[in-house]
Formats: C-alpha cells, structure tokens, sequence
C-alpha cells in the first residue's frame, strides 16, 4: 500500500514543489513568477490546441470505431476480421506517425504515388491518433452492442419503427455509455500522447512539456505539467465515472440479433474504414519499415546491431513488469478479497487507476523533478547517481503501467474459488499445499496476462524510456527507433521499428490466448 | 473419560457483523448415524456446518469431534486441515486443474491409489478416473466430491445440501448411494438440507433448525417419522410438507374446530391449533356437503384436490380414477385418523 502511496505521490510532489519554488530562468537566472511564465509559455494556447486534436481525435475514433463494431456485431463477419481490426492496438503511435510521415510525403512511396504534401502538423496527427484509438473504441462500443436485446430491437420493429427509428429509438440509447466511455478514453490517449505528436511536429501541450525538460527549462517544464494535468485529470475521472455504466435493466433476454446484409453504400464505408484503420495502422508501418531495410541492404549501408538493444528491451521489459507485478500484488489481493465479500473496493483501487491520468512525458518529468528535490540535500552527484541507477526509470515504469497490471491481476484473485479453498483445508492440506494446488493453478493464467500486459507496455513506452531511461545505459528498441528516426538513420529505424513490432505482436498473440485459457 | 461420540455440540451461539445466525444450537451425533439438519433458507444450517468444518469460529459455546474439543468459546484448538472432518460442498468445489482420480486422492497423505481405486468403484466412476471435473454432469460431479471427502476416513461426513444441484429423478438414485456408501464406509454424517424429502427419505434422525430473530435454534430433533407426524412448531409443520393448520379448542383427547370434532394424538386442554396432512383427509361427494372443490391437480396416480370448507381452504389427496371429483363437486371432509395439537402458546414460535 505504501508502495501504492508512493507511486502516486512522487510526481505530484515533484511537479508541485517545482512550481512552488518559483525556479530561475535559464537563460537569464531571474527567479520568474507564475503570471510571468503562464503569459510567456503560451500555455493557453498549447493547452487549446491540445484539446481541439483531442476532440478531433476523440469524435473519429468513435465514429470510426463504431462502425467496425456494428460491422463486426450486426453483420456475418469473416472469423479474421476481429484479429486484423485489432491489430494497430499493438502499433506504437510514434511508430505509425513515422511510417505515415515518411511514405505519404513527396518522396515516399506513397506520397510519389498520389502527390501528397508534407504530411506533418494537425490533420495527419488527428488521422494517426484516430487509427490507433479506432480499436479501443471497437471494442468498448462491440462490448454494449453485445449485450443489446434482439426482442427489444423486434418489439420495436412489429411496432412499426423502421430500422433508423429502430436504431434511434432502441439501439443508441442503449450504446450511449459506451460511447461516452470510448469517446472519453480516445480524449485522454490523443491528449497524452506524445510519439505521434513530436514525430508530425503538432506544437501541442506534451510535445512542448517534453522540449522544455530537454532543455532544462524547468519553470516552463512545471507549468506545461501543471496545464497537462489539468487537462488529463478531469478526463480520467469522467472516464471512471462512465466506466462500466449501463441504460437500465433489459426485460428480455439477450438473444442475440440476427446478422443483417449490408447495403452498397454501407459496403463503401466500411471498406474506407478498413482501408484507413488497417492501410495506415498495419500495412503502411510493416511495408514502410521493411522498404527502409531494403533501402539500407541494397546501398551497403551499416546497420547497427540490434541484438543489443533487443536484449536491453527485454531486460528493461521483464524488470519493469515484475516490479509493476509485485507492487499491484497486494492492492489487487486486498481488493479482490473486499469484492468477494461484497464490499466496495473504496479508495484504494482509485488511487492505483489515478495513476492513469499522468501521461508518459508528464509522470516521467514528476519523477525527474522530484529526484531533483530530495536529492538537493545530498552530496553533488546524487541526483546523476539516481538517475544512471535505473530507479527512477523502474518507478516510472511501474506508475505508468500499475493500473494495466492491476486489473487482470485483481480479476486472477477474484477468480479463487474459495470453496476450493476451504475443500482443500477440511482436506488437511496446509497453507503451502494449498497455494501450490488451489490457488496457484488458479491465479497463474491472469498473474501471466498481467505481467505480459505491463511487458508488452513497457517494450512500446517511449517517453518515460527517453526521459528518464537515458542515463542507464539502457539503448530500448523504441529508443533506438526515436534515436535513429532523428537522425533520418532510416534502416536502423526499420529494423528496430519490426523487432518493436514482432515482440508487441507475440505478447499480444499470448495475451489473448491466455485470457482466453483462462 | 471424554465422550467419544463423532459430533457433539454445546450451547453454540454465533453472530456476524452483529447479526445473530445461531443461538444456543446443542446436538449430537452418534457412531454410524445419520442425522439431517433441516430448515428453511438463512436460519444458520450452513454456518453451522462450516463451523463444525472449521471454516468459521463460532463466538461461544464449544464442538468436539471425536471426542476432541475443537473450539470452546471462541477460541480454535484443532484447525479446519486437523480435524479430521469430510465436507461436500453444495457446488461440489472440486479442483479443476485435477483428474477425477487425484481429487479423490488430494486428501491421502500418500499415494494410496488401492484407496483411491475402490471409492471409485464405490460410486461407480472407475471408468471417469482420468477425466478432468469440467468433464463430469452434475450428478457425476457430486460421487467425486463425496468419494474425496471420505477417502481419509472421515469420522464424520457434513453434507452441504447434497442434491440442491441435481434434478429430481437423479436425486433419489443419489440419495440410494449415499446411503449405501457412508453405510459401508462406517461413517457418521450430518447433511443439510431445506428439502423435506432427502431428510425424511435419508436420515435415521431429523433435527429441524428454526429462523428466530435471536439466531437458529433447534426446534425439533426426533425421528423422521415423528417429525413428520408431530411436529414441533407451525414452522416445522410446513417445512416438512403440505400441511393445513386450523384453530380449536381442545378437551382431552378431541377438538371441537370449524370442521367439527377431530380427535386428537395426545390429550390437550384450551386453545390448540389442529395440523393436518392432506393424507389424513377424505373428500366424499355428497348433495348436502359443506365442501366444494375449487381446483384439482392432476399428478399421475393422485389428485391434489383444494377444497373450500368452513375451516378454510383444504388440500386433500385422493387416488386418479374415473371417479375423481371434478372442480365444482360438493361433498364432505372426513379426518380419517387422530392429528396433531399444538398448544397456542407455541404459535408465535417459529
């Protein structure tokens, strides 16, 4: 639980303390004031940009997710369709915005092709960012259309309603949560984000929070901080409100609707759909990246080993997810334990999702500052000391990703049977006997599920990886792609962009199949 | 010298969260016996059984097994995993990573396989040995959760209502081989039930637990047919049947009551309240009746007939036939044998 406390508080006292010391400019060394740095940081106008490319974000990803939802749910759909919607989930943002960037330019093979611009700034990012939160929708919206009632749909019909009023009347106010819900969560990953942003150069509240900590900027830092957490605060708690919200209780059963046969305008929608979601979530990044290695191979440039940083990967990856592991453990024991009994999980458990609410760059600048103030009393080096030891990376991890871990873990200790339990003590069996046959057999599958979870998170991390991992030593796939794609090393890129991709896939592969074993 | 009966309870009380579930409960199982702890939903059956188990510490009284005290007045001697008990829960609880065969083996310190084989055969799942639970029906479920609880000779056997999952027809073949297995393995069982039928079918003995707003407590404890005949309270007159309760006053050995003088089992004076069974009753078709059919239930070789009397509305059995009386027959209710009394300063009781 202390661990839990700590987690949470560090960045916030780093982030507070930072912009209550009033810290010097660094150019200057004055000590500026707060309506000196909110006036000179722009920050009202990052913020509003931040927000409208959320909005944007928020409304594509639901319009977007939606209808692959409906499709998936309403239509005869091939068995793969589910697989391959899925798929961008496992894509890095600054991934496809790099690809996207680099093959729908002048000069890529695409841009070449159709005689695009340079595809920087707001509109390709919003696109980007719609694909990439598109299946998160798809499945928030394909959970509640599951659970809608074909006799209530039927009812409606025999009453007259044709199938529009039908959907209006019966069928939306049924999904209106959800899509509150999916329209909230795509607001809180487009205002967070930070690959996809910095790589199309959309001056927004992260890209700039993040410039400012590469340049020391401390003042600036902290305020950029402050407005982002303004931003993604209030989102995370509408998110939590909705989360899991229902319109009323159905008197029918759940039959489930029969399929319907889409007409051809609806045919055209869905194939843009898929085209976008798939096209520039998928097809462009593996093909562009594998042009970028080609290129490499066939003008005898040098690669960079990537054995090294796939192995620093998978270091950073399994030390960060046990850590994350072993810190949610007895939250989500004592949690899980409460539920069983009937009672509210209470505050502990919105404490271990607030940590959502700090996006990457922002948690990662917390920490930074926070190392910062605690080690101000001790002896020069501390804080470089700190920061090469890999700590504060690991705790960067381990806030970042505790509420992924959590939440599978929580439902692994839920899944006890406790009449297994006590069977196996009227047995005689002691409380070695009975974790090695009861409860771990039980729990493995979701203590699995959590720890790929929170792996399979860290090897796509980026902004905690760059802030926070630089000094260890430590040169992560998705720091090679950052470091590399900066430096227009493209077929370095590309290598350490399909290694990124195939590792992201195959956790994703075992993800599902394990959830499903258990 | 302690008392070496299998099961014997002193003046247990338990409460949760301030909420009172058992008061004063004592019982006693003999060597052999089967005894069924009857009562209706939330009166503390279950909580007792977990108590005996040793998944719940009742706040006083105390449980001794075997004659071994294993808790006294809130405080645990013997935990749950020494005690030596077999629990079948409701829901079976087998453990869905094991084989049929390493359930049943999971209580045996060692790998007594001859063991594991012939409780096997006892409840007839030789063949289903290497099959995993989530393989098994209901029914099959239930014989290996019973084979696991008794294969470490258990002196005593708790059953946690053993056929609330099986269907009707199946609950009788199980009840047979329960009774045949705990008879050859020679053990004590106490089984939980809130149906009549397995605890009259089943039981040597009837032990009826009443939902009083201070905690269940025993009502009855007697022999099935006794409990069925002559029960305790208004409470375990409905519990174990259909039964229709009409007020009278008693002199000695007869009541006079709405349906006029019914005789009585023993003698009572004053108010009483009459319990009958629709067995006792005989409806004869008659012009000048008091009585009037108002519905009649077919169901296979009886008719359950619901009659308007002058006592109320009456249940009366009578044999399928031709001559079954149709709804609107008028006629006359003749009690056939003595009944049951209770003194009205029992009715409030549960």
């Amino acid at each position: 639980m202390l661990g839990i406390g700590i987690l949470v508080a560090l960045p916030m006292l780093g982030l507070i303390s930072a912009i209550l010391s009033r810290p010097a400019d660094p150019f200057t060394g004055d000590v500026v004031s707060l309506s000196q740095l909110l006036s000179g940081s722009g920050v009202g106008t990052l913020l509003a940009r931040s927000v409208a490319l959320s909005a944007c974000v928020a409304v594509g990803s639901v319009l977007c997710g939606g209808w692959l939802a409906w499709v998936e749910h309403r239509t005869r759909v091939p068995r793969w369709w589910s697989l391959l919607t899925l798929t961008p989930l496992a894509m890095p943002s600054y991934l496809v915005a790099a690809t996207a960037r680099s093959a729908l330019s002048p000069g890529g093979w695409i841009g070449d092709l159709i005689g695009t611009g340079h595809m920087t700034g707001f509109g390709i990012a919003v696109l980007v960012l719609v694909v990439i939160t598109a299946p998160l929708s798809q499945l928030i919206i394909g959970a509640a259309l599951e659970r809608c009632s074909a006799a209530e749909e039927e009812a409606a019909r025999t009453l007259g309603a044709s199938p529009l009023q039908v959907f209006i009347d019966v069928t939306l106010p049924r999904l209106r949560p959800a899509l509150g819900f999916s329209a909230l969560i795509a607001l809180l990953y487009a205002i967070s984000d930070f690959g996809a942003v910095a790589v199309l150069d959309v001056p927004v509240l992260t890209w700039r929070l993040y410039l400012a900590v590469e340049s020391q900027d401390i003042a600036r830092a902290a305020v950029l901080g402050a407005a982002t957490l303004m931003a993604t605060g209030p989102l995370f708690f509408a998110a939590r409100w909705l989360r899991g919200s229902k319109v009323g209780g159905s008197t029918a059963n759940s039959r489930r609707i029969l399929p319907i046969k889409l007409a051809t305008p609806q045919r055209i929608v869905t194939g843009c759909v898929l085209a976008a979601v798939i096209g520039l979530g998928v097809v462009i990044p593996v093909t562009t990246m594998l042009m970028w290695v080609g290129s490499g191979l066939s003008r005898g440039l040098t690669f960079v080993n990537p054995w090294g940083a796939l192995s620093d990967t998978l270091m950073a990856a399994f030390a960060g997810a046990t850590i994350t592991l072993l810190l949610a453990w007895l939250p989500a024991w004592g949690i899980a334990r409460r539920q069983k009994l009937g009672r509210p999980s209470g505050w502990l458990e919105e404490v271990v999702y607030s940590t959502s609410a700090f996006p990457g760059v922002l948690l990662a600048l917390g920490l930074l500052l926070a190392a910062l103030k605690l080690t101000s009393a001790l002896p020069s080096g501390a804080y470089a000391a700190v920061l090469g030891s890999g700590v504060l990376l690991m705790l960067g991890y381990a806030t970042r990703f505790i509420a992924e871990v959590f939440a599978p873990l929580r439902d692994a200790f839920a899944a006890i049977d406790q009449r297994q339990v006590d069977s196996a003590r009227v047995l005689g069996a002691d409380s070695l006997k009975r974790l090695k046959t009861v409860i771990l057999p039980a729990t493995a599958p979701g203590v699995a599920v959590a720890f790929v979870i929170g792996f399979n998170a860290i090897v796509k991390e980026l902004p905690v990886t760059l802030l926070l991992g630089g000094s260890t030593g430590l040169k992560t796939l998705s720091f090679r792609v950052w470091d590399r794609y900066s430096e227009s090393l493209w077929h370095d890129a590309g290598v350490a962009g399909l290694l990124l991709v195939a590792l992201a896939l195959a956790s994703a592969v075992l993800t599902t199949r394990w959830r499903r074993h258990g | 010298m302690a008392d070496l009966a299998p099961l014997i309870l002193s003046k247990l009380s338990h409460t949760f969260d301030g909420t009172p579930i058992l008061n004063g409960v004592n019982l006693r199982v003999e060597a052999g016996e089967f005894v069924a702890l009857l009562g209706p939903s939330g009166c503390g059956k279950t909580t007792l059984l977990r108590a005996i188990a040793g998944l719940v510490t009742p706040r006083l009284g105390s449980i001794s097994i075997d004659g071994n005290c294993v808790v006294e007045d809130g405080a645990e001697r013997l935990p749950c995993e020494q005690r030596g008990v077999g629990l079948v829960f409701q829901e079976y609880a087998l453990f869905p990573n094991l084989t049929v065969a390493e359930n049943v083996g999971y209580g045996l310190s060692t790998g007594d396989t001859a063991r594991v084989n012939g409780l096997l055969e006892l409840v007839g799942m030789t063949e289903l040995a290497h099959r995993m639970p989530a393989q098994l029906s209901g029914g099959q479920q239930q014989r290996v959760a019973l084979a696991r609880a008794l294969a470490p000779r258990p002196a005593l056997l708790l059953l946690d209502e053993p056929f609330a999952n099986v269907d009707a027809a199946l609950r009788d073949s199980l009840g047979r081989m329960l009774r045949r297995v705990v008879r050859d393995e020679g053990a004590s069982v106490l089984m939980v039930t809130h149906d009549q039928r397995s605890a009259l079918g089943l039981a040597d003995r009837v032990v009826v637990l009443g939902a009083e707003p201070t905690g269940g407590e025993i009502i009855q404890d007697d022999l099935p047919a006794q409990v069925y005949r002559c029960p305790a309270s208004k409470g375990v007159a409905r519990l174990t049947g259909p039964c229709m309760l009409i007020e009278g006053v008693a002199t000695g050995e007869k009541a006079s009551t709405a349906l006029g003088m019914i005789p009585l089992i023993d003698d009572h004076t004053g108010e009483v309240v009459v319990t009958l069974r629709p067995e006792q009753l005989r409806f004869t078709p008659a012009e000048a009746g008091t009585c009037t059919v108002e519905d009649a239930q077919f169901a296979g070789s009886v008719h359950h007939l619901r009659c308007s009397s002058p006592a109320g509305l009456l249940e009366v059995v009578v044999p399928s036939g031709e001559d079954t009386p149709s709804i609107g027959t008028v006629g006359q209710i003749e009690i056939l044998e003595a009944a049951w009394a209770l003194p009205v300063t029992l009715i409030e009781r549960w």
